[in-house]
């Protein structure tokens, strides 16, 4: 089918069912590119904080091992009110925002930390084992993630994984120090990447 | 109806990538550019163009030293792109 549409010059514009397929076709195509954008632009403003909490937390930890408890739940406290509220800035800005959205990125942040929590307490982790496994266990759940929203978060996610495991084989006494660099600075570069 | 601006494939892909933001969020141009894979001077040619219709808004500005320039849907644009949407599916419609 041709449809005939008059230019303002006078011209005539003619549309057939090819053009129009292939122009909607580009549509979809770009706003899926733009959607993709927007939501690694959000994730890695989680990365960037939870690098910053990581980087700090385990180089804390090194330092004050016997504080390692407290320290911790304080900084996982801190990241989980971080987090609800940098979902809560994302969803306000978004055009048609459903309130519901800052409250389960909470949940699941919560229910994450409860389910590692509880395994690390039902198995009684040595501290090389916990301190891998937080690490491997988020890295896990981000490359799960990935597989449903793109590449870049999988490869992320599967590199932040790969070195927090060498860790564990070779960084010996000085596993915090590995972690708190690799951790925060692979989070930080993945930011950095999500948002090139 | 069709929209002769907006028809163009490549002002096409700008207004698409422009109407999937929020109202009041804006894109930089360099994000643009390489999300539609282009050239400085091609993309500019078509901002410029769907800018003179009235459809975007563009700004320049100073983030710190660096100048920057951004692009923002007019309600305009995306009326328009919304209504150029309809009509191309309603060419696949009517077939």
């Amino acid at each position: 089918m041709l449809c005939d549409t008059e230019f303002s010059a006078g011209q005539q514009m003619t549309v057939d069912r090819e053009e129009a397929t292939a122009l909607l076709k580009d549509v979809e195509g770009m706003e899926s590119r733009v959607r993709q954008f927007l939501i690694y632009a959000h994730i890695s403003d989680f990365f960037f904080l939870w690098a910053v909490i990581f980087a700090s937390g385990f180089t804390a930890n090194y330092f004050l091992r016997e504080w390692s408890g407290q320290l911790w739940w304080g900084l996982e406290g801190l990241g989980l009110i971080a987090t609800a509220t940098i979902a809560f800035f994302h969803h306000r800005r978004a055009e048609e925002p459903r309130r519901s959205i800052p409250w389960r990125a909470a949940a699941s942040m919560v229910a994450v930390v409860g389910f590692g929590t509880l395994w690390i307490s039902l198995t009684h982790m040595g501290w090389r084992e916990q301190v891998t496994f937080w690490p491997t266990f988020l890295s896990f759940l981000v490359f799960l993630v990935g597989l449903w929203l793109g590449r870049t978060l999988v490869l992320a996610a599967a590199a932040i994984f790969a070195i927090s495991l060498t860790g564990y084989f070779v960084a010996g006494p000085y596993l915090h120090l590995w972690m708190a660099a690799a951790m925060g600075g692979s989070l930080f570069a993945a930011g950095l990447w999500l948002r090139r | 109806m069709a929209d002769e601006v907006i028809h163009q494939s490549m002002r096409l892909k700008i207004m698409s990538s422009l109407n999937v933001l929020g109202r009041s969020d804006w894109l930089e141009f360099a994000r643009l550019k390489s999300i539609l894979d282009t050239t400085d001077g091609n993309l500019g040619a078509h901002l410029e163009t769907l800018a003179k219709a009235g459809y975007i808004a563009i700004e320049k500005r100073f983030e710190g030293k660096r100048p920057q320039t951004r692009v923002r849907a007019t309600p305009a644009g995306r009326k328009a792109f919304t209504e150029h949407v309809a009509y191309l599916r309603s060419i696949l419609d009517n077939s």
